[in-house]
Protein backbone atom coordinates (compact mmCIF):
# COMPACT_ATOMS: atom_id res chain seq x y z
CA UNK A 1 0.00 0.00 0.00
CA UNK A 2 2.82 2.14 0.64
CA UNK A 3 4.58 1.58 -2.81
CA UNK A 4 1.17 2.68 -4.29
CA UNK A 5 0.43 5.66 -2.67
CA UNK A 6 4.48 6.51 -3.09
CA UNK A 7 3.89 6.34 -6.67
CA UNK A 8 -0.07 8.35 -6.39
CA UNK A 9 1.73 11.25 -5.13
CA UNK A 10 4.78 11.22 -7.73
CA UNK A 11 2.32 11.19 -10.32
CA UNK A 12 -0.33 13.68 -8.68
CA UNK A 13 3.03 16.07 -8.41
CA UNK A 14 3.86 15.62 -11.78
CA UNK A 15 0.31 16.94 -13.03
CA UNK A 16 0.82 20.28 -10.70
CA UNK A 17 -1.97 18.97 -7.95
CA UNK A 18 -1.62 21.36 -4.96
CA UNK A 19 0.00 19.89 -2.24
CA UNK A 20 -3.21 19.95 0.43
CA UNK A 21 -5.13 18.25 -2.02
CA UNK A 22 -2.54 15.75 -2.48
CA UNK A 23 -2.60 15.28 1.11
CA UNK A 24 -6.68 14.91 0.79
CA UNK A 25 -6.12 12.40 -2.19
CA UNK A 26 -3.56 10.14 -0.46
CA UNK A 27 -5.57 9.83 2.46
CA UNK A 28 -8.74 8.82 1.37
CA UNK A 29 -6.58 6.05 -1.28
CA UNK A 30 -5.15 4.86 2.13
CA UNK A 31 -8.67 4.76 3.58
CA UNK A 32 -10.29 2.88 1.00
CA UNK A 33 -7.22 0.57 0.44
CA UNK A 34 -7.21 -0.37 4.19
CA UNK A 35 -10.97 -1.27 3.72
CA UNK A 36 -9.78 -3.40 0.68
CA UNK A 37 -6.84 -5.10 2.41
CA UNK A 38 -9.23 -5.56 5.55
CA UNK A 39 -11.70 -7.35 2.57
CA UNK A 40 -8.73 -9.85 1.66
CA UNK A 41 -7.71 -7.94 -1.38
CA UNK A 42 -4.42 -8.76 -2.00
CA UNK A 43 -1.73 -6.23 -3.37
CA UNK A 44 -2.06 -6.94 -7.34
CA UNK A 45 -5.92 -7.08 -6.77
CA UNK A 46 -5.81 -3.72 -5.07
CA UNK A 47 -3.71 -2.29 -7.78
CA UNK A 48 -6.22 -3.79 -10.16
CA UNK A 49 -9.24 -2.32 -8.14
CA UNK A 50 -8.17 1.04 -8.16
CA UNK A 51 -6.04 1.54 -11.42
CA UNK A 52 -2.80 2.44 -11.93
CA UNK A 53 -1.74 5.31 -9.89
CA UNK A 54 -0.67 7.25 -13.31
CA UNK A 55 -4.48 6.97 -14.32
CA UNK A 56 -5.75 7.51 -11.04
CA UNK A 57 -3.60 10.39 -11.15
CA UNK A 58 -5.14 11.91 -14.15
CA UNK A 59 -8.81 11.09 -13.45
CA UNK A 60 -7.75 13.36 -10.68
CA UNK A 61 -6.21 15.77 -13.04
CA UNK A 62 -9.13 15.50 -15.67
CA UNK A 63 -12.25 16.08 -13.20
CA UNK A 64 -10.18 19.42 -11.46
CA UNK A 65 -10.94 20.74 -15.38
CA UNK A 66 -13.58 23.48 -14.77
CA UNK A 67 -12.48 24.16 -11.92
CA UNK A 68 -8.92 25.04 -13.79
CA UNK A 69 -10.58 27.05 -15.94
CA UNK A 70 -12.18 29.60 -13.93
CA UNK A 71 -8.79 30.40 -11.22
CA UNK A 72 -6.65 30.18 -14.68
CA UNK A 73 -4.04 28.13 -12.89
CA UNK A 74 -2.08 25.68 -14.21
CA UNK A 75 -2.35 22.60 -11.93
CA UNK A 76 -3.76 20.82 -14.94
CA UNK A 77 -2.37 21.48 -17.87
CA UNK A 78 0.25 19.77 -19.24
CA UNK A 79 3.71 21.42 -19.98
CA UNK A 80 4.33 21.42 -23.49
CA UNK A 81 7.76 23.67 -23.94
CA UNK A 82 10.01 26.04 -22.18
CA UNK A 83 12.22 28.37 -24.12
CA UNK A 84 14.72 30.34 -22.79
CA UNK A 85 15.19 34.33 -23.14
CA UNK A 86 19.00 35.56 -23.58
CA UNK A 87 18.36 38.75 -25.26
CA UNK A 88 14.73 39.68 -24.86
CA UNK A 89 11.73 39.49 -27.07
CA UNK A 90 11.10 41.38 -29.86
CA UNK A 91 8.34 39.85 -30.98
CA UNK A 92 5.36 37.78 -30.21
CA UNK A 93 3.17 36.45 -33.33
CA UNK A 94 0.10 33.94 -32.13
CA UNK A 95 -2.35 32.67 -34.90
CA UNK A 96 -5.04 30.17 -33.54
CA UNK A 97 -8.37 29.26 -34.87
CA UNK A 98 -10.99 28.36 -31.81
CA UNK A 99 -8.22 27.65 -29.33
CA UNK A 100 -8.67 29.34 -26.02
CA UNK A 101 -5.47 31.08 -24.55
CA UNK A 102 -3.91 33.11 -21.30
CA UNK A 103 -1.40 35.05 -21.69
CA UNK A 104 0.54 35.41 -17.80
CA UNK A 105 3.86 36.72 -16.58
CA UNK A 106 5.85 34.60 -13.80
CA UNK A 107 9.13 35.24 -12.30
CA UNK A 108 11.07 33.11 -14.75
CA UNK A 109 13.79 33.65 -17.78
CA UNK A 110 11.91 31.68 -20.22
CA UNK A 111 8.91 31.54 -22.19
CA UNK A 112 6.69 28.36 -20.71
CA UNK A 113 3.66 26.95 -22.35
CA UNK A 114 0.77 24.72 -21.28
CA UNK A 115 -1.99 23.23 -22.70
CA UNK A 116 -4.74 21.09 -22.57
CA UNK A 117 -7.32 19.01 -24.51
CA UNK A 118 -6.58 16.48 -27.09
CA UNK A 119 -5.65 17.90 -30.24
CA UNK A 120 -2.98 16.88 -31.93
CA UNK A 121 0.04 19.03 -31.08
CA UNK A 122 1.95 18.63 -34.63
CA UNK A 123 -1.04 20.82 -35.96
CA UNK A 124 0.89 23.96 -34.43
CA UNK A 125 3.99 25.32 -35.16
CA UNK A 126 5.83 27.12 -32.34
CA UNK A 127 9.41 28.31 -32.76
CA UNK A 128 10.85 30.61 -30.72
CA UNK A 129 14.11 32.31 -32.80
CA UNK A 130 16.32 35.47 -32.42
CA UNK A 131 13.93 36.88 -30.03
CA UNK A 132 10.43 36.26 -32.61
CA UNK A 133 8.10 34.06 -30.82
CA UNK A 134 6.16 32.16 -33.41
CA UNK A 135 3.09 29.85 -32.42
CA UNK A 136 0.58 28.98 -35.01
CA UNK A 137 -2.14 26.33 -36.09
CA UNK A 138 -0.52 25.29 -39.09
CA UNK A 139 -3.16 25.89 -42.00
CA UNK A 140 -4.80 22.69 -43.19
CA UNK A 141 -7.55 22.85 -45.77
CA UNK A 142 -9.66 20.10 -43.40
CA UNK A 143 -9.13 21.64 -40.06
CA UNK A 144 -10.59 25.53 -41.53
CA UNK A 145 -13.16 24.03 -43.54
CA UNK A 146 -14.89 21.84 -40.73
CA UNK A 147 -13.53 24.51 -38.25
CA UNK A 148 -16.28 22.47 -35.89
CA UNK A 149 -14.14 19.39 -35.72
CA UNK A 150 -11.63 21.04 -33.80
CA UNK A 151 -11.57 20.00 -30.24
CA UNK A 152 -10.92 22.13 -27.32
CA UNK A 153 -8.18 23.24 -26.50
CA UNK A 154 -6.75 25.86 -24.52
CA UNK A 155 -3.14 26.91 -23.69
CA UNK A 156 -1.07 29.17 -21.56
CA UNK A 157 1.71 31.12 -22.50
CA UNK A 158 3.80 32.32 -19.55
CA UNK A 159 6.45 34.93 -20.39
CA UNK A 160 9.09 36.26 -18.03
CA UNK A 161 7.84 39.30 -15.82
CA UNK A 162 9.99 42.72 -15.71
CA UNK A 163 10.38 41.99 -20.15
CA UNK A 164 9.13 44.49 -22.36
CA UNK A 165 7.50 42.55 -25.28
CA UNK A 166 8.52 44.49 -28.84
CA UNK A 167 5.59 43.73 -31.18
CA UNK A 168 2.71 41.65 -29.50
CA UNK A 169 0.14 39.89 -31.66
CA UNK A 170 -2.24 37.77 -31.66
CA UNK A 171 -4.99 36.47 -33.91
CA UNK A 172 -7.62 33.74 -33.75
CA UNK A 173 -11.37 33.13 -34.52
CA UNK A 174 -13.64 31.87 -31.97
CA UNK A 175 -11.18 31.67 -28.81
CA UNK A 176 -11.47 33.06 -25.80
CA UNK A 177 -8.46 35.33 -24.87
CA UNK A 178 -7.20 36.48 -21.78
CA UNK A 179 -4.10 38.70 -21.15
CA UNK A 180 -2.69 39.37 -17.84
CA UNK A 181 0.37 41.45 -16.71
CA UNK A 182 2.44 41.90 -20.06
CA UNK A 183 4.31 44.86 -20.61
CA UNK A 184 4.45 45.60 -24.40
CA UNK A 185 5.36 48.40 -26.93
CA UNK A 186 2.67 47.63 -29.38
CA UNK A 187 0.26 45.09 -28.39
CA UNK A 188 -2.34 43.88 -31.19
CA UNK A 189 -4.92 41.49 -30.58
CA UNK A 190 -7.92 40.52 -32.65
CA UNK A 191 -10.87 37.72 -33.10
CA UNK A 192 -13.67 37.25 -34.38
CA UNK A 193 -16.11 35.55 -31.57
CA UNK A 194 -14.22 35.14 -29.04
CA UNK A 195 -14.29 36.99 -25.64
CA UNK A 196 -10.91 39.08 -25.43
CA UNK A 197 -9.76 40.18 -21.40
CA UNK A 198 -7.00 42.36 -20.80
CA UNK A 199 -6.13 42.97 -17.32
CA UNK A 200 -2.94 45.12 -15.85
CA UNK A 201 -1.13 45.76 -19.60
CA UNK A 202 0.87 48.24 -19.79
CA UNK A 203 1.74 49.57 -23.88
CA UNK A 204 2.64 52.07 -25.89
CA UNK A 205 0.08 51.50 -28.37
CA UNK A 206 -3.00 49.03 -28.48
CA UNK A 207 -5.11 47.76 -30.95
CA UNK A 208 -7.72 46.00 -30.27
CA UNK A 209 -10.21 44.18 -33.37
CA UNK A 210 -13.51 42.27 -32.36
CA UNK A 211 -16.84 41.30 -34.30
CA UNK A 212 -18.88 40.07 -31.65
CA UNK A 213 -16.59 38.67 -28.59
CA UNK A 214 -17.00 40.95 -25.38
CA UNK A 215 -14.36 42.68 -24.37
CA UNK A 216 -12.93 43.50 -20.45
CA UNK A 217 -10.23 46.23 -19.63
CA UNK A 218 -9.04 46.46 -16.47
CA UNK A 219 -5.86 47.65 -14.57
CA UNK A 220 -4.47 48.56 -17.94
CA UNK A 221 -2.05 51.84 -18.69
CA UNK A 222 -1.91 52.35 -22.61
CA UNK A 223 -0.33 54.99 -24.17
CA UNK A 224 -3.11 55.20 -27.13
CA UNK A 225 -5.80 52.61 -27.59
CA UNK A 226 -8.14 51.85 -30.73
CA UNK A 227 -10.69 49.45 -30.28
CA UNK A 228 -13.15 47.94 -32.78
CA UNK A 229 -15.67 45.93 -32.73
CA UNK A 230 -19.42 45.20 -34.24
CA UNK A 231 -21.35 43.73 -31.92
CA UNK A 232 -19.93 42.64 -28.59
CA UNK A 233 -20.05 44.94 -25.48
CA UNK A 234 -16.98 46.72 -23.89
CA UNK A 235 -16.62 46.60 -20.26
CA UNK A 236 -13.62 48.77 -19.21
CA UNK A 237 -12.08 49.48 -15.37
CA UNK A 238 -9.02 51.23 -14.28
CA UNK A 239 -7.75 52.65 -17.31
CA UNK A 240 -5.08 55.01 -18.23
CA UNK A 241 -4.88 56.08 -21.82
CA UNK A 242 -2.47 58.93 -21.92
CA UNK A 243 -3.32 59.94 -25.48
CA UNK A 244 -6.03 59.09 -27.64
CA UNK A 245 -8.89 56.67 -27.07
CA UNK A 246 -10.51 55.53 -30.32
CA UNK A 247 -13.56 53.28 -29.53
CA UNK A 248 -15.38 52.07 -33.05
CA UNK A 249 -18.21 50.55 -33.08
CA UNK A 250 -22.02 49.27 -34.80
CA UNK A 251 -24.11 47.84 -32.20
CA UNK A 252 -22.23 47.10 -28.77
CA UNK A 253 -22.56 49.15 -25.60
CA UNK A 254 -19.56 50.59 -23.23
CA UNK A 255 -19.64 50.88 -20.05
CA UNK A 256 -16.25 52.93 -18.54
CA UNK A 257 -15.32 53.00 -15.13
CA UNK A 258 -12.54 55.01 -12.76
CA UNK A 259 -11.02 55.70 -16.03
CA UNK A 260 -8.92 58.90 -17.57
CA UNK A 261 -7.78 59.43 -20.66
CA UNK A 262 -6.95 62.39 -23.03
CA UNK A 263 -9.17 62.65 -25.90
CA UNK A 264 -12.18 59.88 -26.29
CA UNK A 265 -13.22 59.56 -29.10
CA UNK A 266 -16.72 57.10 -29.41
CA UNK A 267 -17.82 56.02 -33.16
CA UNK A 268 -20.94 53.75 -33.21
CA UNK A 269 -24.20 53.03 -34.99
CA UNK A 270 -26.11 52.44 -32.40
CA UNK A 271 -24.46 51.36 -29.21
CA UNK A 272 -24.04 53.86 -26.36
CA UNK A 273 -21.36 54.78 -23.85
CA UNK A 274 -22.07 55.07 -20.20
CA UNK A 275 -18.96 55.97 -17.82
CA UNK A 276 -19.05 56.42 -14.45
CA UNK A 277 -15.65 58.15 -12.49
CA UNK A 278 -14.95 58.64 -16.13
CA UNK A 279 -12.39 61.63 -16.99
CA UNK A 280 -11.78 61.97 -19.92
CA UNK A 281 -10.19 65.57 -21.05
CA UNK A 282 -12.17 65.90 -24.23
CA UNK A 283 -15.06 63.28 -26.17
CA UNK A 284 -16.12 63.40 -29.74
CA UNK A 285 -19.10 61.49 -30.60
CA UNK A 286 -20.03 60.13 -33.85
CA UNK A 287 -23.05 58.12 -34.09
CA UNK A 288 -26.69 57.68 -35.15
CA UNK A 289 -28.93 56.90 -32.49
CA UNK A 290 -25.83 55.99 -29.75
CA UNK A 291 -25.67 58.25 -26.70
CA UNK A 292 -22.70 59.08 -24.54
CA UNK A 293 -24.00 59.65 -20.85
CA UNK A 294 -21.04 60.19 -17.73
CA UNK A 295 -22.04 60.19 -14.17
CA UNK A 296 -18.56 61.82 -12.28
CA UNK A 297 -18.39 62.88 -8.26
CA UNK A 298 -15.50 65.49 -8.91
CA UNK A 299 -17.51 67.86 -11.22
CA UNK A 300 -14.98 70.13 -11.08
CA UNK A 301 -13.28 68.40 -13.61
CA UNK A 302 -14.34 69.81 -17.18
CA UNK A 303 -14.89 67.52 -20.25
CA UNK A 304 -14.75 69.50 -23.59
CA UNK A 305 -16.97 68.11 -26.14
CA UNK A 306 -15.20 68.31 -29.60
CA UNK A 307 -17.50 66.86 -31.88
CA UNK A 308 -20.80 65.48 -31.77
CA UNK A 309 -21.78 64.31 -34.98
CA UNK A 310 -25.15 62.47 -34.40
CA UNK A 311 -28.55 61.86 -35.74
CA UNK A 312 -30.34 60.63 -32.73
CA UNK A 313 -27.81 60.45 -29.77
CA UNK A 314 -27.04 63.09 -27.44
CA UNK A 315 -24.31 63.66 -24.83
CA UNK A 316 -24.85 64.16 -21.18
CA UNK A 317 -22.46 65.19 -18.97
CA UNK A 318 -22.56 64.44 -15.24
CA UNK A 319 -26.81 65.12 -16.10
CA UNK A 320 -28.20 62.18 -13.51
CA UNK A 321 -26.17 63.25 -10.73
CA UNK A 322 -28.75 66.25 -10.06
CA UNK A 323 -31.66 63.51 -10.15
CA UNK A 324 -29.99 61.28 -7.54
CA UNK A 325 -28.74 64.07 -4.84
CA UNK B 1 -18.16 4.86 -24.88
CA UNK B 2 -17.72 8.83 -24.95
CA UNK B 3 -16.02 9.53 -21.41
CA UNK B 4 -18.30 12.90 -21.02
CA UNK B 5 -21.35 10.53 -21.33
CA UNK B 6 -20.20 7.80 -19.29
CA UNK B 7 -19.34 10.43 -16.79
CA UNK B 8 -22.79 12.01 -16.09
CA UNK B 9 -23.84 8.62 -15.75
CA UNK B 10 -21.33 8.11 -12.83
CA UNK B 11 -21.94 11.27 -11.38
CA UNK B 12 -25.60 10.19 -11.30
CA UNK B 13 -25.42 7.37 -9.65
CA UNK B 14 -22.69 8.67 -7.09
CA UNK B 15 -25.46 11.14 -5.92
CA UNK B 16 -28.22 8.79 -6.47
CA UNK B 17 -26.65 5.93 -4.03
CA UNK B 18 -26.10 9.02 -1.48
CA UNK B 19 -29.58 10.52 -1.88
CA UNK B 20 -30.45 7.40 0.29
CA UNK B 21 -27.93 7.33 3.03
CA UNK B 22 -24.42 8.62 4.23
CA UNK B 23 -21.73 6.34 3.06
CA UNK B 24 -17.57 6.39 3.33
CA UNK B 25 -16.33 6.17 -0.30
CA UNK B 26 -15.29 2.77 -0.28
CA UNK B 27 -18.89 2.08 0.17
CA UNK B 28 -20.05 4.33 -2.57
CA UNK B 29 -17.26 2.38 -5.23
CA UNK B 30 -18.60 -1.40 -4.06
CA UNK B 31 -22.02 -0.56 -4.95
CA UNK B 32 -21.75 0.79 -8.06
CA UNK B 33 -19.01 -1.33 -9.59
CA UNK B 34 -20.83 -4.90 -8.43
CA UNK B 35 -23.81 -3.19 -10.92
CA UNK B 36 -21.69 -1.49 -13.18
CA UNK B 37 -18.67 -2.36 -15.06
CA UNK B 38 -16.68 0.61 -14.27
CA UNK B 39 -13.30 0.84 -12.88
CA UNK B 40 -12.95 1.98 -9.42
CA UNK B 41 -10.42 4.42 -10.56
CA UNK B 42 -13.83 6.52 -12.11
CA UNK B 43 -15.31 6.96 -9.25
CA UNK B 44 -13.19 8.55 -6.87
CA UNK B 45 -12.83 11.24 -9.18
CA UNK B 46 -16.50 12.44 -9.25
CA UNK B 47 -16.67 11.81 -5.62
CA UNK B 48 -14.10 14.10 -5.08
CA UNK B 49 -15.35 16.93 -7.39
CA UNK B 50 -18.71 16.65 -6.35
CA UNK B 51 -17.58 17.31 -2.94
CA UNK B 52 -15.67 20.32 -4.38
CA UNK B 53 -18.29 21.56 -6.25
CA UNK B 54 -20.20 21.61 -2.64
CA UNK B 55 -23.01 18.73 -3.85
CA UNK B 56 -21.57 16.80 -0.83
CA UNK B 57 -19.94 17.32 2.76
CA UNK B 58 -18.09 15.22 4.88
CA UNK B 59 -17.59 14.42 8.16
CA UNK B 60 -15.12 11.51 9.63
CA UNK B 61 -17.22 8.16 11.81
CA UNK B 62 -14.94 5.90 14.40
CA UNK B 63 -15.24 1.97 12.24
CA UNK B 64 -14.38 -0.63 13.84
CA UNK B 65 -11.79 -1.31 11.02
CA UNK B 66 -9.39 1.06 13.19
CA UNK B 67 -8.94 4.46 11.53
CA UNK B 68 -12.26 6.43 11.27
CA UNK B 69 -14.03 6.70 7.77
CA UNK B 70 -14.65 9.63 5.91
CA UNK B 71 -18.88 9.67 5.09
CA UNK B 72 -19.98 11.71 2.46
CA UNK B 73 -23.50 13.42 2.82
CA UNK B 74 -25.39 14.77 0.27
CA UNK B 75 -26.22 18.45 0.60
CA UNK B 76 -29.42 20.57 -0.58
CA UNK B 77 -27.71 21.94 -3.48
CA UNK B 78 -26.56 18.64 -4.07
CA UNK B 79 -29.98 16.76 -3.76
CA UNK B 80 -31.24 19.88 -6.16
CA UNK B 81 -28.92 18.61 -8.96
CA UNK B 82 -29.72 15.00 -8.87
CA UNK B 83 -33.27 15.94 -9.40
CA UNK B 84 -32.08 17.71 -12.31
CA UNK B 85 -29.57 15.18 -13.80
CA UNK B 86 -32.17 12.56 -13.02
CA UNK B 87 -34.77 14.29 -14.79
CA UNK B 88 -32.76 14.89 -17.89
CA UNK B 89 -31.59 11.12 -18.16
CA UNK B 90 -35.31 9.67 -17.56
CA UNK B 91 -36.60 12.29 -20.36
CA UNK B 92 -32.82 10.55 -22.47
CA UNK B 93 -33.23 7.01 -22.00
CA UNK B 94 -37.59 7.28 -22.43
CA UNK B 95 -36.38 8.54 -25.61
CA UNK B 96 -33.62 6.00 -26.69
CA UNK B 97 -35.91 3.28 -25.39
CA UNK B 98 -39.04 4.93 -27.88
CA UNK B 99 -36.80 4.43 -30.28
CA UNK B 100 -35.19 0.95 -29.91
CA UNK B 101 -38.96 -0.72 -28.99
CA UNK B 102 -39.91 0.43 -32.23
CA UNK B 103 -38.78 -2.79 -33.71
CA UNK B 104 -40.68 -4.72 -30.72
CA UNK B 105 -39.56 -5.28 -27.07
CA UNK B 106 -38.31 -8.78 -27.05
CA UNK B 107 -35.38 -9.79 -28.65
CA UNK B 108 -37.64 -12.96 -29.45
CA UNK B 109 -39.93 -10.26 -31.58
CA UNK B 110 -37.08 -8.46 -32.98
CA UNK B 111 -35.33 -11.27 -34.51
CA UNK B 112 -38.83 -12.90 -35.84
CA UNK B 113 -39.93 -9.48 -37.69
CA UNK B 114 -36.23 -9.01 -38.99
CA UNK B 115 -36.21 -12.85 -40.35
CA UNK B 116 -39.68 -12.37 -41.90
CA UNK B 117 -38.32 -9.09 -43.27
CA UNK B 118 -35.00 -10.72 -44.88
CA UNK B 119 -37.11 -13.17 -46.19
CA UNK B 120 -39.58 -10.96 -47.91
CA UNK B 121 -36.68 -9.17 -49.79
CA UNK B 122 -35.38 -12.65 -51.45
CA UNK B 123 -38.32 -13.51 -52.62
Amino acid sequence: MKKYLESLKKELLKLRISEQEIEEILKDHEEMISEALAEGLSETEIVEKFGQPEKVAQDIADSNQTEEVETGNKRDMTLWKTMNVENGIAKTIVNLVSEDISYESANTNSITIYYKGDEDLSLYELSFISGELVFKRRSNFTNNFFSFRSRDMHFIVVFPQKIEIGEFKHNSVSGDIDIKSITSKAIEVSSTSGDLSVTKIVAQTGKMSLVSGDLHLDHCIIERLSINTVSGDMNVNNLVVNDEFRIDGVSGDVKINNSITKMTAFKTVSGDLDGTEFYPESIALSSVSGDINICNQDQSKAIRVLKSNTLSGTIQINHNRQHKD
Amino acid sequence: MNSQFKRGIIELCVLSELVGQDMYGYMVINNISCHLDVNENTIYPILRRLTIDGYFSTYLEESNQGAPRKYYRITDLGFKYYMELRNEWDRFIGGVYEILNQGGKKNEEILRKFEERIAKTKN
